[in-house]
């Protein structure tokens, strides 16, 4: 049964470990493709195949990383159905605690964004609001999951 | 639940029964890395969670876990 807890814990944090490398890179093409967006733009070189390029791998991240929070609720579920595993992995007092501690990191991720746009707006000019909302939105989820993910993998 | 001033004997009592952190979390179910963090003083236990290791070794809780000694109760 022992073996049985860790080698559900050790699945558990590596469909977490995955989900997170999905949406850190899925952000990371957001970022590249409006530097490189704006930067051709400017310089009049066409942007669009850098565009299309980057919007073919961000649907498949969206999808690899649906996929996984699919997997994630479905490891849930099973391990909810059994007694053992669900004392041992959902009811785990250390699990609830990680998770409340990141919500901090989450916070100060969320907030901490729009003050990282004000400073490079004091060099360049950003007239996306969209782009920022969403941006402090990702930020905050990913710092969430980031200090979720290193809390829980000690 | 936080880090607290309490010190626990949980390495010592696991290694007088020489039980590995996954054997011990296996008994009372918890992960391993749970009973890794309690040891290491990063996190400590409900007294729920604390009374079932109390149980497992067969000790009073106080005797798995105490206040520190600098601790001084208000008036």
């Amino acid at each position: 049964m022992t073996n049985t807890i860790e080698a559900a814990d050790r699945q558990q944090l590596r469909l977490w470990r995955r989900l997170l490398l999905a949406l850190v890179l899925l952000q990371g093409l957001l970022i590249v493709r409006y530097v490189f967006g704006t930067v051709f733009r400017e310089h009049g070189l066409n942007a669009r195949p850098i565009g299309i390029g980057v919007l073919v791998v961000s649907i498949a991240l969206v999808v690899a990383a649906s996929v996984l929070v699919v997997r994630l609720g479905l490891f849930a579920a099973k391990a909810k159905a059994d007694p053992r595993l669900r004392e041992a992995l959902i009811d785990n007092e250390l699990v609830k605690w990680n998770l409340a501690q990141s919500w901090m990191a989450g916070f100060v991720g969320a907030v901490a964004t729009p003050f990282v746009f004000l400073l490079i707006s004091s060099f360049y000019p950003i007239d996306d609001l969209l782009l920022v909302a969403l941006t402090t939105i990702a930020m905050g989820s990913l710092a969430f999951l980031i200090s979720f993910y290193l809390r829980s993998d000690r | 639940m936080s880090r607290a001033p309490i010190r626990n004997k949980l390495k010592v009592f696991r290694a007088m029964h020489d039980w590995t952190q996954e054997e011990l979390a296996g008994r009372v179910l918890v992960t391993r890395k749970t009973i890794n963090t309690i040891e290491r003083g990063k996190f400590v236990p409900s007294t729920y969670l604390a009374l079932k290791l109390a149980k497992v070794f067969q000790v009073p809780v106080e005797e798995l876990f105490q206040l520190d000694p600098e601790f001084v109760p208000e008036d």
